[in-house]
């Protein structure tokens, strides 16, 4: 039977507080229990360690994950901590040991195709096997053929790779070959409103560019013009839609797509039908220049979370006067690429449907020895984030339109001793602008103003 | 019934019964005490002071609940999403606050006296409100306390695991968007989070049943 207070365990690890879950998994005397739970839980935090650490004492924890793992399938059978076993004895130095295990994870899956969880992991397990006895040949066999199995798990995939990645690494190989097999890239779309509806000549460039790109997920607004061509043109070459508005789907049209015709409308209406999500970013009552902004962040973000989590690109797309380049993107700060689409402006904007200003705050709330401060306001997030200190007991960061700020103060009292918690809003923002290396999700805070979806964040810069 | 509306009445009945945890039999009393109703983005629900005669279930889109404060502002108090109840109950009442959809919302209400009278002639519909109540007032307190749970996806995945048998079977195969309300997220979410388990492999489905291929892998996707 599974201890109940595994997964509050778990989720102290996946939220970077590595010494705390080190100590909750103490605590809670499951240390020592030989149960398959306890024992993978036990490899994995041990494994976490032994990335933070350097030098013996890492060779050393790793090798004491591979045990914990290998003592799980002895327990039963189990491809799944037996591969881990494996891979955790060669980050050990002991590759001996890892190539014996290796063996015993091919003998295990040939022998029972029960093995391997899924149909996708079965194959990939015994890629990864077979990668560890040195057969690169076979694993790139059998890594096509888990690949086969699954083609749209997209995220099994994106696993597999980065520890193929580890294992070459590890040993000193090329990792090159992998690349193939890395889904396609994720893409952020914006550019001018000024597009005439029947401007064929700016509908095929977008169209050009996208089929170029070739991505299989697509992020962006829907404003009449660029936004609306580019978002068809996303779903005619196969690719997930994901729009994301910065009010409601009725605001949003009246304020950025109805005033430039009827025939945007319809086309609005059909794309939002046809998207494979709506988002919407914030709850004010009216489109404003934050608004869009903050929207900006969450599809920029969003694009780059999924190619991080996918181990893919994320490139942006954007379609504007070749003479206006899109200077203060904030894209521009993650130096991911680029790729412009020069258009001609084919209709008058100007005074059509001004938008009113509004502004972003970025907030910060820190806990430290002393207890918790007043939460601190900024104006961009650069300062947000150089307030942190690098070694932050407790840290909350958020962004808002509204000039709250007893979001950011929940926050950190939700947040655990050692990490930095982040709204969406603060977590998309910081993976757009390069100011943080990866994010994990959290769950969901509630709050008066509807869920607040949460992530542990690592800033950097 | 034309079968757009036989579609719709077998949704609002699946609605029924997985927000109020009953059967079929009590589900369909309770929809034939019901009413559905439609609001646009911004519709006024209710003005403070109205009379409440009315409990309402959200099946789809959002309401807030707004006040004006003593310096004269309008402050929200809460907002309430798919899944959730608001409005009077057992006897009718006035409103504390003006009730505003802020997206395409679809309500279902019942009048406050009439659902007390099926409660004491039902034992499941009884059970099914304290149910729906104990729920409300964890989220309100949850949402007091700023609290972390799960996120939607997640409560999506953990209903699934909670509804399997001992093969780690599900019959028959849940209606999305009931499923989906009963852990208070929309049917998108729903949709997409047992599509990216279809995609992945972790779930089969069949004609008759969802199969659960890895319970530890659906696990672990329980955040």
């Amino acid at each position: 039977m599974k201890p109940s207070n595994i997964p509050s365990i778990l989720s102290l690890a996946r939220s970077g507080a590595t010494s705390r879950a080190w100590d909750a998994f103490l605590s809670a005397g499951l240390d020592g229990v030989e149960e398959i739970e306890a024992l993978t839980l036990k490899g994995r935090l041990l494994k976490d360690r032994a990335k933070q650490a350097a030098g013996a004492e890492r060779a050393a924890l790793f090798a004491q994950s591979g045990a914990s793992y290998r003592r799980a399938a002895r327990i039963r059978p189990d491809s799944y901590p037996l591969i881990n076993a494996a891979a955790m004895a060669l980050f050990a130095g002991d590759g001996a040991s890892a190539a014996a295990i290796a063996r015993d994870v091919l003998t295990l899956v040939d022998g029972d195709r029960s093995q391997g969880e899924t149909p996708y992991w079965r194959e990939a397990t015994r890629a990864e096997a077979f990668l560890l006895l040195g057969r690169a040949p076979d694993a790139q066999t059998s890594l096509s053929a888990a690949i086969r199995c699954a083609p749209q798990a997209w995220e099994d995939h994106a696993a597999t790779l980065r520890q193929f990645a580890a294992i070459l690494a590890e040993t000193g190989s090329d990792a090159a070959w992998l690349d193939p097999y890395r889904p396609a890239p994720s893409l952020h779309y914006s550019g001018i409103l000024g597009i005439d509806s029947n401007d064929a000549i700016a509908a095929e460039a977008i169209s050009t560019a996208i089929v170029e790109i070739a991505p299989g997920f697509g992020y962006g607004a829907l404003a009449a013009g660029a936004d609306i061509l580019a978002a068809e043109a996303l779903l005619a070459c196969g690719a997930e839609l994901h729009v994301v508005l910065p009010s409601s789907r009725e605001v949003f049209c009246q304020s950025s797509v109805a005033p430039y015709g009827p025939e945007w409308t319809v086309r609005f209406d059909a794309l939002c039908d046809a998207a494979h999500s709506l988002t919407i970013c914030n709850g004010d009552s009216v489109t404003t220049r934050a608004g869009v902004a903050l929207a900006d962040y969450w599809a920029m973000g969003r694009a780059i979370s999924k190619a991080i989590i996918l181990e893919s690109r994320a490139v942006a797309l954007r379609i504007e006067p070749a003479d206006r380049p899109a200077l203060g993107d904030p894209w521009l700060a993650s130096r991911r690429p680029v790729v412009h689409v020069a258009v001609e402006a084919s209709r008058p904007t100007h005074g059509v449907a001004d938008l009113s200003d509004g502004s972003l705050l970025f907030t910060v709330a820190l806990g430290d020895d002393a207890g918790v401060a007043d939460p601190l306001g900024f104006a961009s997030l650069a300062e947000a984030v150089a307030a942190i200190p690098e070694h932050s007991v407790q840290a909350a960061i958020d962004c808002t339109s509204t000039g709250r700020r007893d979001t950011v103060a929940a926050l950190l009292r939700n947040t655990p001793v050692g990490s930095v918690f982040a709204t969406s809003s603060a977590a998309m923002a910081m993976l757009t602008e390069g100011r943080c290396s990866r994010i994990e999700p959290m769950g969901e805070m509630e709050t008066a103003d509807g869920p607040v979806d949460v992530f542990a964040v690592w800033p950097s810069g | 019934m034309h079968a757009g509306g036989d579609h719709r009445r077998a949704e609002q009945l699946s609605s029924i019964a997985a927000c109020f945890g009953c059967g079929p039999h009590s589900a369909d009393v309770l929809l034939s005490a019901m009413t559905e109703r439609r609001y646009s983005a911004g519709a006024n629900i209710a003005i403070r002071g109205d009379p409440s005669n009315m409990l309402f279930l959200i099946l789809e889109g959002s309401v807030v609940a707004e006040i004006f404060g003593i310096d004269g502002q309008q402050a929200q108090l809460t907002r309430h999403g798919p899944g959730e109840i608001f409005g009077a109950y057992p006897e009718p009442m006035l409103h504390r606050a003006d009730l505003r959809a802020i997206a395409e919302t679809r309500l279902l209400s019942i009048p406050a006296v009439s659902l007390a009278d099926l409660a004491r002639a039902h034992a499941d519909i009884g059970s099914g409100i304290a149910g729906l109540l104990a729920r409300q007032l964890d989220l309100m307190l949850d949402r007091m306390a700023a609290r972390i749970g799960l996120s939607a996806s997640g409560r999506f995945h953990k209903a699934l695991l909670q509804m399997a048998d001992a093969n780690d079977e599900i019959r028959p195969v849940p209606v999305i968007s009931a499923l989906a309300l009963s852990v208070h997220t929309t049917r998108e979410t729903g949709s997409r989070a047992l599509a990216a388990l279809l995609r992945r492999g972790i779930v089969e489905r069949y004609e008759d049943h969802l199969r659960i291929v890895s319970r530890r892998m659906l696990e672990e996707l329980v955040v």
